[in-house]
């Protein structure tokens, strides 16, 4: 179908709407005479719209004239109307060839070199391992090694990456690393060390792997106080001891309480239809800006900056597009169960930076108050069990 | 049977080629296929009247258009609802 519609293209058509009585003896005369109509496609009684190749046009003069059929030319289409109409216009060919041209030698050179999945990847060695490939802005395509020499030739030359793979995808490059997995660390086992409480807490359970269990279960620990000794007496006196590396968990309930004060009222950013648009573009690294005032009318706007740019050894190429959409700012009151929902959200994420890996909400419970008449007082009270165990040197005189 | 359509069949010689028999393939409800047709008796969006060896096949739908024809075939796209042998 796709070639069909090449052919019809490249050799020109015209669309022709037909009016008799007799159209049905139009189409059979012009197929046994052997015109080649393209569709046919009949609208109401008597008339119906047909396609033919431009050459066979003076062909159905016969048919028409023999049938009673008037025939009138709808549209004209292809390339011999497109070359009949802009033919004579040489500076425009010649335009059109030199920008066809033009992307396609561009389109052999790579223009943007970028990287994915490198983010925690020492930039400079893996930057200096692909030039070492060969790939940078401006290379051409044809002259690049293999995708495979240019993994092992990035491979060799970093030391944490552990997969890497080039794409070239028309004028863009993309280096697609892994990088590897950092092993733990090891604890230093020959520091003697005691396991103390990082937090206040009870006591729920003690495994202690190394050292001397110093709480049991049931306790109420205070903040640094030991929980699993890493001094161990040798005699009954407690004049002679020895130090450990002590290990091991301690779990506990511990209690948490946050509390802050929130508005009853949020702010409402409404776009007022007063927008506009900057421009800059970026030739040979210089900007070239199209405004002259960067301010806008009105007390508040948002502005979204989207840029495009591509290095090439002749320079930075781009355009970045400024979008400053004026807004009217007013408030909205909140009703009290969206203010705390907003509050308690806020709260929760800021108990769950001071949990340890593990931990397990057992309880909690919010309250809540007016600090004045327009703000909330919310307190989250929650109570987890959590590892509470904390290495810590112990120094010997 | 006539002597053509005894011989066809004994050799088992297609029939739509030896006895100029109009050979019909519908794809769906959306194409149909009619080849050895004569001629278009007939052609409305909603109704095409066809001429063959075994007289003339009305195809009823909606929104037919010719998508090609030639002097032996024809292809009709739209929403073919029957098929009929007057």
């Amino acid at each position: 179908m796709f070639l069909n519609k090449v052919f019809k293209f490249l050799r020109g058509y015209v669309i022709l709407s037909l009016k008799g009585i007799s159209i049905e003896r139009f189409i059979n005369i012009c197929v046994r005479r052997g015109i080649k109509l393209l569709s046919i496609s009949k609208h109401e009684r008597g008339t119906a719209v047909i396609a033919v190749y431009m050459h066979d046009l003076e062909r159905l003069r016969a048919p028409a004239f023999k049938t009673r059929t008037r025939i009138h030319i709808e549209k004209k289409c292809g390339l011999p109307v497109i070359l009949k109409k802009y033919g004579h216009r040489y500076a425009l060919a010649f335009g059109a060839v030199f920008a066809a041209a033009l992307i396609a030698a561009g389109s052999q050179f790579v223009w943007v070199v970028d990287t994915e999945g490198a983010e925690n990847a020492d930039m400079q060695k893996l930057s200096a391992a692909v030039r070492l490939t060969g790939l940078h802005a401006g290379v051409l395509k044809s002259s690049l090694p293999t995708p495979k020499e240019m993994k092992t030739t990035i491979m060799a030359n970093t030391d944490d990456i552990s997969w890497a793979w080039v794409y070239v995808k028309g004028a863009r490059a993309v280096v697609s690393v892994r990088v590897k997995d950092k092993p733990p660390r090891l604890a230093d086992k020959s520091v003697p060390c005691d396991i103390v409480a990082m937090c206040d807490g009870v006591v729920k359970s003690v495994t202690a792997k190394s050292g001397m269990a110093a709480v049991h279960e049931g306790d109420t620990v205070s903040e640094g106080e030991v929980l699993i000794a890493g001094t161990i007496d040798t005699d009954d006196t407690g004049s002679m001891y020895r130090t450990v590396h002590a290990a091991g968990e301690v779990r506990a309930r511990v209690f948490k309480t946050v509390s802050g004060e929130y508005p009853l009222y949020e702010q409402v950013r409404t776009p007022n239809g007063n927008n506009k648009m900057l421009f800059t573009l970026t030739l040979f690294s210089k900007n070239i800006k199209f405004f002259k005032n960067s301010s806008i009318s009105g007390a508040e706007y948002d502005t979204i900056e989207s840029n495009r740019y591509f290095t090439t050894p002749m320079g930075v190429f781009g355009m970045c597009t400024i979008h400053a959409n004026g807004v009217d700012v007013s408030e909205r009151q909140l009703s009290i169960e969206e203010a705390e929902a907003m509050a308690l959200y806020e709260l929760e994420e800021k108990i769950s930076k001071t949990l340890t890996a593990g931990a397990v909400l057992v309880n909690k419970q919010v309250k809540r108050d007016f600090a004045d008449e327009k703000t909330l007082r919310v307190t989250l009270e929650a109570e987890f069990e959590q590892s509470i165990g904390l290495e810590k040197e112990i120094f010997i005189n | 049977m006539n002597i053509r359509e005894s011989i066809a069949e004994r050799l088992d010689l297609p029939k739509d080629a030896m006895l100029d028999m109009p050979k019909i393939v519908i794809t769906g409800d959306s194409e149909i296929l009619v080849e050895n047709y004569k001629g278009i008796a007939e052609y409305t969006g909603e109704k095409v009247r066809l001429g063959t060896g075994r007289g003339i096949v009305r195809l009823e739908g909606s929104g037919m258009v010719i998508k090609s024809i030639g002097t032996d075939e024809i292809t009709l796209c739209g929403t073919i609802k029957s098929v009929e042998f007057e």
